[in-house]
């Protein structure tokens, strides 16, 4: 599953089996490798932030909760992917080699691992690789230069 | 794997920590033409901005030089001053002439060329004096050999140098191999004037 499926995503409340907030964003755990949570627009309340922990499920057109106490007041800090211009931006090999722009990211909808990036050339780096996201770029291992 | 790049390449180039941070930009590339090797940089603030900085960036404290940025751990790779170890005589060898050691001007030096994998100077580009080359104004190359010497007037190469210029960067590498590999399988044999 990619962040780019999850657009469209609405957050159902499997109480009252209605549809309480939409996903806006994924906010990102770099040095964990993992997803931590989901920034939700059009929420009941102001509380707009579903923590990983809390998601019931995340399928394939909708992540589920058990009641709306899932949802809590967004962290001050934490990095969100499309808001924090992770997406869009470029990604640089730690040997300073510019490999192209971060596309997409695509993570375990169980676990919330990232699994790949997805640049926009279509190329594909394991989400192992990575090191960091920052202002600038996203960083990865440099392959292995082959022999 | 070794690349080649231009002194001037790296002039602007954004200098990135691994968390993904450009913190600075080179400004300049110090180094030590006797020593042959790149000494650090000095820095540009990034942004609009963008102003001289204090901090220096040591070439050992430099995760990665790549064609594309300049690679630091964090910002603390920063230093007020450069390192005992690194203090060499930062000079400049651009305009110098060039002459082999058998005392043949073959041109003047326009640009370094450093082996982005251990920041070393492998070379220097050239504007070869025009006489008798036929080709004015384009741009060769040629490598450095351990024993070249400089000072801030003149580089000296040996003369074995000449056979090893390049006319690209692209196949300057490989010509400075084979240059290296022959010099230290001649140095021992006959020495050098």
């Amino acid at each position: 599953m990619r962040v780019s499926d999850l657009d469209k995503h609405q957050v159902v409340d499997l109480g009252s089996a209605t549809t309480v907030a939409r996903l806006a964003d994924a906010g990102v755990d770099v040095t964990g490798g993992r997803v931590t949570g989901f920034a939700l627009r059009k929420t009941p309340g102001n509380q707009d932030w579903l923590p990983w922990e809390r998601l019931h499920a995340l399928g394939p057109d909708a992540a589920t909760v058990d009641n709306l106490d899932a949802f809590v007041d967004a962290p001050t800090d934490g990095l969100l992917l499309r808001g924090g211009g992770v997406l869009g931006r470029r990604v640089l090999s730690d040997t300073g080699v510019d490999l192209g722009t971060l596309a997409d990211v695509g993570l375990d909808p169980e676990t919330g691992a990232l699994t790949e990036l997805v640049l926009a050339d279509g190329h594909i780096l394991d989400a192992t690789t990575l090191v960091g996201m920052g202002s600038y770029a996203t960083v990865v291992r440099a392959p292995a230069a082959p022999d | 794997m070794s690349v080649l790049v231009r002194g001037s390449d790296l002039v602007g180039l954004p200098v990135v920590t691994l968390g993904g941070d450009d913190v600075a930009e080179v400004r300049d590339v110090m180094f030590d033409p006797g020593a042959g090797l790149v000494l650090g940089f000095t820095l540009n603030k990034r942004g609009f901005l963008a102003g001289r900085m204090k901090e220096l960036l040591p070439r050992t404290a430099v995760a990665a030089l790549g064609p594309d940025a300049v690679m630091v751990d964090s910002i603390d790779a920063f230093a007020q001053e450069m390192p005992a170890e690194l203090t060499g005589t930062s000079g400049d060898v651009l305009g110098d002439r060039v002459l082999t050691d058998a005392g043949a001007e073959i041109g003047t030096v326009t640009d370094v060329v450093v082996d982005t994998a251990d920041g070393r100077v492998v070379g220097y580009e050239i504007a070869p004096t025009e006489e008798g080359k036929g080709r004015q104004g384009r741009r060769s190359y040629v490598p450095l050999s351990d024993a070249g010497t400089a000072s801030g007037e003149t580089l000296i190469v040996p003369a074995s140098a000449l056979d090893y210029m390049s006319n690209d960067l692209a196949g300057f590498g490989e010509a400075v191999d084979r240059f290296r590999s022959l010099l230290r399988g001649t140095d021992p044999a006959t020495g050098t004037p």
